[in-house]
């Protein structure tokens, strides 16, 4: 049965000439379990805003074409933050029910019933502001759902989040479409955490339909459209040139257990320490104003020209580590140094950018330390790929696009040491592989780069070494592979699927550990 | 359950107090209203945010004291004279000095009265409660709660970011470090106004508005709350009382002095019903907390 359907649709914001979205024909069925995937800024988020209504009936803006369908739909927004009105979970996951002037004890029957299905119970009393990311984002499911809205769109909700909790997310949307039927449309740029659970995948091209249809006939199609947004499990079996290419962890072990010969080792690269320091801390302790205790006796050094990765789930202290490093905290104990030029780049590229273009953004931060540098500007824009932008300001762009404006700014004033704090937060998988050439690029002419960053891909790209955080404290230190191989949560989706068999970490490490023992298929 | 200040009684309060903190321009009267209600909030337990709030008024306060005799020349008493190149003539009086003291006494009275609101209300009951009346007027003071808390968070991040782009915050002149600030105050501006657009994007999309609402908890008007309401309105007679009498008055200019001969007996009497107010909140705002049940 079909829930909804909009034809020949075509959609303009307030003030564009330019459609966000030019004649679709989208028709979702009851129950169904679509993905909507795209590069940052086809208009996936404009699709969801028109599924739910916010456009054209929130944002104004011209529509032509046909809109049918039910229109009790609940919204599910990126920033967990920012969708949060009031200041009990119990209260908020009420507010849309008091909106809709329901009956006081009916009421209180749906909120606790919504509360004991997503299992958030336990968090009834506690201040929204107090949650984790992940139950923010629980909280807020649990309000589009306590009207007994049976049909949910989600805009990229685990974009924000760390690995785990974006686990549990998905896991729920999963049981919510299976076991109760619930109709779900989830915009995803990065589709491994989805796709095997898609019933169907609309791909967005520039506000078009570029394609349509299940996730197997996807993964092909955009195999040969754009590989990276294909699946790291999904890619390497293209690049194999498998015949069936597997959504899945488990789906891609079973293949190569059928199909493929591993060689067992993949070898180490060595790693010689630099005797120079770059940056250290000495049993550094810190605790918040309010007595959070965040850095437990935490020692690191980090070796000039080196390329460090600190991973953790949230809270754990990597970003305090990292603020530490940048001279931004002062430990409570112990000793904290740089030894030369410190670049930081913040979780929230907004907070660079104030400029009326990209190039002034990127002057700004030269005039500063009075060092004006017209041809380090100009390689900068070139390397980040932002050169078409210069005159443009930051704020028009795409956020993607603004992630890489904000480490240009950053790059403009020459640090000897990059800090950077999820600097993958926004870009699809093409972008990042980039940045991860870029880092590796700066590395080569000395600089010493500390990430703190959830993407284990990124970290397997880019850094020599890595940190696992734990509650303030430092867990393992050493290699990256010796840190990520034969992880069961920290660890890339590659090695996860060796397991066992070898320890690869990247696509093409993988690739070339296996060898073809007989077709798959027909 | 944790029982919180009704919010008519909660809007009565702040209104009365911010009136007081206005309009008493007696200094006695003015420090009263501080030293109580610096008292409460730390009775309440903001404790911590008190000695944020103190650091802020020291700093407003020295600033406030520099600038007011320089921009008002009134007052006779002159304790000192000069001509300025481009500033002109300064005459600064013991007058303006006073009356700038008074200005710094009412400004921290201000800011604690928003804090004690802030540490006495439930807010989902508050936004609950305003809602029914003013649905408009509720999506406007939500967002700009909102974006209060968010300007304070960003300020915060957002320094930072300066600092480290090279932004020099804390050296040099006035008009060097106003100019420093600029940047800083319009990434957060720009960062604030798309945050509430969120909010209010996230309001609608949970029919925030659609007509008539129903409410999670009936707020009800309890016992305690009608004491309190009675507390108040006995506040609220002595306040007026006191101005009828000229006793919560003061001249500043031409020369200093009190509209009416100081009475230490209204004195003592504003200073026990100030007390009794407070304490009749804080035991209605957090009753679980409280030994006395009223």
């Amino acid at each position: 049965m079909e829930v909804f359907r909009m034809e020949n649709l075509t959609y303009y914001y307030p003030q564009k000439d330019k459609p966000a979205l030019s004649q679709l024909d989208v028709k979702i069925s009851d129950g169904e379990f679509l993905v909507v995937a795209g590069a940052s800024g086809s208009g996936k988020s404009t699709l969801a805003r028109i599924i739910s209504r916010l456009a054209p009936e929130f944002y104004g803006g011209k529509i032509e074409g046909e809109v049918k369908g039910s229109r009790d739909i609940g919204m599910v927004f990126q920033d967990p933050e920012k969708q949060l009105v009031m200041e009990t979970v119990e209260r908020e996951v009420a507010f849309p029910l008091e909106n809709r002037g329901v009956e006081r004890n009916l009421m209180r029957k749906q909120v606790l019933e919504v509360l004991s299905l997503l299992g958030i119970w336990h968090l009834k009393d506690k201040k929204t502001y107090e949650l984790s990311g992940g139950e923010k984002q629980k909280v807020a499911i649990a309000a589009a759902l306590a009207l007994r809205n049976r049909f949910l769109v989600l805009d990229e909700p685990v974009s924000q989040l760390d690995p785990m909790a974006a686990d549990e997310i998905m896991h729920l949307l999963k049981k919510l479409n299976d076991d109760l039927g619930f109709t779900i449309v989830l915009v995803e740029q990065r589709t491994e955490k989805c796709l095997s659970y898609a019933d169907r995948v609309v791909f967005l091209d520039n506000g078009e339909i570029a394609f349509s249809g299940k996730p197997a006939e996807y993964v092909k199609w955009v195999g040969n459209h754009d590989c990276n947004f294909l699946p790291p499990v999904t890619e390497l079996f293209w690049r194999l040139e498998a015949n069936t290419l597997p959504l899945t962890v488990k789906q891609g072990r079973e293949l190569i257990n059928r199909c493929y010969d591993v060689s067992k080792e993949v070898l180490e690269t060595s790693l010689d320490k630099t005797a120079d320091k770059a940056v250290a801390l000495e049993k550094v302790d810190f605790s918040f104003d309010d007595g959070t205790m965040a850095l437990d006796s935490v020692t690191l050094d980090v070796g000039k020209g080196e390329t460090l990765g600190i991973i953790g789930a949230n809270g754990a202290g990597k970003s305090t580590a990292l603020r530490i490093m940048a001279g931004l905290l002062k430990p409570c104990k112990g000793k904290a140094e740089a030894y030369g030029a410190v670049g930081y780049l913040s979780q929230e590229p907004n907070d660079y950018l104030f400029n009326d273009t990209v190039y002034e953004e990127l002057l700004f931060t030269q005039k500063n330390f009075q060092k004006i540098d017209c041809d380090l500007i100009e390689e900068i824009l070139g390397d980040l790929d932002i050169e078409s932008k210069r005159n443009v300001n930051p704020r028009d762009l795409s956020g993607g696009e603004r992630q890489r404006v904000a480490l240009a700014s950053v790059l403009a004033m020459k640090p000897q040491i990059l800090l950077l704090d999820e600097p993958t937060r926004g870009l699809n998988k093409g972008y990042k592989m980039r940045l991860a050439a870029y880092l590796r690029s700066l590395k080569e002419k000395g600089k010493t780069i500390v990430l703190v960053t959830h993407d284990m891909e990124f970290v397997a790209e880019v850094c020599d070494r890595s940190v696992i955080m734990f509650d303030g404290q430092i867990a393992q230190y050493g290699s990256t592979r010796e840190i990520l191989s034969g992880g069961l949560h920290f660890t890339t989706d590659i090695n996860r699927m060796f397991h066992g068999m070898a320890s690869p970490l990247k696509i093409g490490e993988a690739e070339c550990i296996c060898t073809e023992k007989g077709r798959d298929g027909p | 359950m944790c029982h919180k200040l009704h919010p008519a009684n909660a809007m009565v309060l702040i209104a009365v107090l911010i009136a007081a903190a206005l309009l008493v321009s007696h200094p006695a009267h003015s420090a009263l209203l501080v030293s109580v209600l610096s008292f409460s909030v730390a009775a309440f337990g903001g404790a911590g945010e008190l000695k944020g709030l103190l650091r802020f008024w020291i700093a407003t306060g020295i600033m406030i004291i520099i600038i007011n005799p320089l921009v008002s020349t009134q007052g006779d008493t002159v304790l000192y004279r000069t001509v300025l190149p481009l500033v002109g003539r300064i005459r600064i009086t013991v007058e303006s000095l006073a009356f700038a003291g008074l200005m710094v006494l009412r400004l921290f009275s201000m800011v604690l009265v928003i804090k004690l609101f802030g540490l006495s209300i439930d807010r989902d009951d508050f936004f609950g409660y305003l809602s029914r009346y003013m649905n408009k007027l509720v999506l406007t003071m939500s967002m700009t709660v909102n974006m209060i808390h968010r300007l304070r968070v960003e300020i915060q991040r957002v320094s930072e970011v300066m600092a480290m782009r090279g932004l020099d915050l804390k050296s040099g002149g006035l008009v060097k470090r106003t100019k420093a600030y600029y940047p800083m105050i319009k990434v957060v501006l720009i960062s604030s106004l798309e945050g509430s657009v969120n909010r209010a994007e996230a309001l609608y999309s949970r029919g925030y508005g659609n007509g008539n609402r129903s409410f999670y908890r009936e707020i009800r008007m309890t016992g305690k709350d009608r004491i309190h309401m009675a507390v108040l309105c006995i506040y609220i007679f002595v306040i007026v009382l006191g101005f009828s009498k000229g006793w919560l008055g003061f001249d500043f200019f031409p020369s200093i002095s009190p509209k009416s001969d100081f009475s230490a007996a209204y004195f003592a009497i504003h200073a026990a019903s100030l007390a009794i107010l407070i304490e009749t909140t804080r035991r209605c705002s957090a009753w679980k907390f409280s030994e006395w049940k009223i």
